[in-house]
């Protein structure tokens, strides 16, 4: 109990620099352990099958010991999640001739939009807001506010406005795209 | 908020909001999210098997690890034992064996012996009721004993070095005790003998009977000797000398038996007997005989006989001496 409270102090760097110099299997369990619930939601996601996954889980754990010493690795969350991806993609490739990836600029989007939602002491991003937030149709905009200025989950947007989730997730996704486009354009202009 | 809690259902108010606002900058998340919302089932109890096999492993892993690095240290160990002991058994076979040889001296007790049945022949002949001595083979192998005291150190002296020379093999230990054992039979047989003949005769023989000892454990030092380095013929040697039929018989008669008994002419028997299965001679028929005497002789060294090697056989035998 000990050692483990000892490794759950660490950071996911220091339990990669310990396990790189001893090789001790108990150490890079306690890390792997850290994101097994995100291995298995991104194995959940691609497979589609709750036991194929754990089992991918399982697999990717195997893999780790031997490919975790071949790499220098700065980021180990980043590092996990292209092994986690690549492993199944490739168990899917060998069920499939060929994989539609969904090709998602979800993240740099967001990142632009988180940016562009601060409007803090900013006269003229928070007029831009409003006015794109106008030209948003109905669906997208109630569920813009909801969520982001709300601070709502899904759950909630969902309960509010009576969307079921996935359509939700979408309007908030399109509404999220238009209203950035929509800002930029004012801004820059 | 924690992803369990998000997945076990915990999905409204500020935290899941916290979290799913994560999930936009977070590809990893993200995705995982949309995999917990795309499949329904019990996450939150998968996830917590797969938490117990992966820590289970790791450690299994690590205990594996340690038993093969105890075990490769024992096999080591074990080796260099067994390399330590075939070292020294190899040096022990090395070791050369010295036989010596070392007159005997008639002890003091011995020598009593020798008078004691000398007195006793002569009370015999007195009373002329002479009979020979009959010598029980525990007592042969009493007085032989006596006698050759000093020579049985050196026998065994001897003879453990015969053991220690070949302890890979436990027959070579028990041949030369056996060949000892039977030879000590007949050598003290002859010596009661001999001894009872003396009396007729004198002291001298005393010293003949000494001399026929030496003579007799010298040769039987040869016969260890040889058999030792003859390893592989020394069991066929061993049970060859164990064998005891009709041949053995005439010989032990014609030795043992008392000469002159049928006034000075050489006595013959002829007789016919039964090999039991315990290998005793039973149902004796004497077809021919030069007088009583010897046929009483005979009769008694039938009764004394070892054991015969066959037995259920029906043995026909002509004995001269």
């Amino acid at each position: 109990m000990k050692i483990r409270h000892t490794y759950s102090d660490l950071s996911d760097e220091d339990l990669l620099k310990r396990f790189a110099e001893s090789s001790e299997q108990e150490i890079l369990g306690q890390l792997y352990t850290r994101y097994i619930p995100l291995v298995y939601g991104l194995c959940l996601k691609y497979l589609q099958h709750q036991e194929d996954a754990e089992d991918a889980v399982m697999q990717i754990y195997e893999e780790l010991s031997v490919k975790i010493l071949n790499y220098e690795i700065t980021s180990f969350r980043t590092w996990l999640y292209s092994v986690a991806k690549n492993h199944c993609l490739q168990i899917l490739r060998k069920h499939l001739p060929f994989v539609f990836e969904e090709i998602s600029e979800k993240v740099v989007e967001t990142d632009h939009f988180e940016h562009l939602l601060d409007i803090n002491e900013n006269l003229e991003k928070e007029t831009a807001l409003n006015y794109c937030l106008k030209t948003l149709p109905e669906e997208q905009k109630r569920c813009i506010v909801h969520f982001f200025f709300e601070e709502c989950s899904y759950a909630d947007v969902v309960e509010l406005t009576g969307f079921a989730l996935n359509k939700v997730k979408s309007y908030i996704q399109n509404g999220k795209r238009n209203l950035k486009i929509c800002m930029v354009k004012i801004l820059n202009h | 908020m924690r992803i369990k809690h998000y997945i076990q259902g915990d999905k409204r108010g500020k935290d899941a909001h916290r979290l799913e606002r994560e999930a936009m900058g977070d590809p990893f998340l993200h995705e995982a999210l949309d995999g917990f919302d795309s499949v329904p089932g019990n996450h939150a109890d998968a996830l917590e098997h797969l938490e117990k096999n992966i820590l289970h492993r790791a450690s299994a892993k690590r205990r594996r690890q340690l038993i093969i690095n105890w075990s490769v240290a024992a096999t080591v160990l074990l080796l260099i034992g067994l390399g330590g002991f075939f070292i020294f058994l190899s040096n022990q076979k090395n070791t050369p064996v010295v036989a010596t040889t070392q007159e005997v001296k008639p002890t003091r007790s011995s020598l009593n012996k020798t008078e004691e049945i000398i007195q006793k022949a002569e009370e015999q002949k007195r009373t002329k009721k002479f009979a020979p001595p009959v010598i029980k083979p525990d007592e042969q192998v009493n007085e032989e004993e006596e006698m050759v005291t000093q020579d049985r150190v050196m026998e065994s002296t001897a003879a453990v070095g015969a053991v220690n020379f070949d302890k890979g093999t436990d027959d070579v230990v028990v041949m030369p005790q056996q060949t000892q054992v039977n030879e000590q039979v007949t050598i003290t047989s002859k010596t009661a003998a001999a001894a009872t003949r003396e009396t007729a005769t004198n002291r001298q023989s005393d010293d003949s009977l000494i001399k026929q000892q030496n003579e007799r454990i010298a040769l039987r030092e040869t016969t260890i000797k040889k058999a030792l380095q003859l390893k592989e013929a020394r069991v066929d040697i061993v049970q060859d000398k164990m064998q005891f039929g009709k041949k053995e018989f005439v010989e032990y008669c014609t030795n043992k038996a008392e000469k002159g008994l049928c006034g000075g002419d050489k006595s013959s028997v002829k007789v016919e007997f039964t090999i039991n299965g315990n290998g005793r001679p039973t149902g004796y028929q004497f077809r021919k005989f030069s007088c009583e005497k010897a046929k009483a002789e005979i009769e008694k060294l039938l009764n004394q006989s070892p054991i015969w090697t066959n037995p259920n056989q029906k043995v026909s035998v002509k004995i001269s001496w």
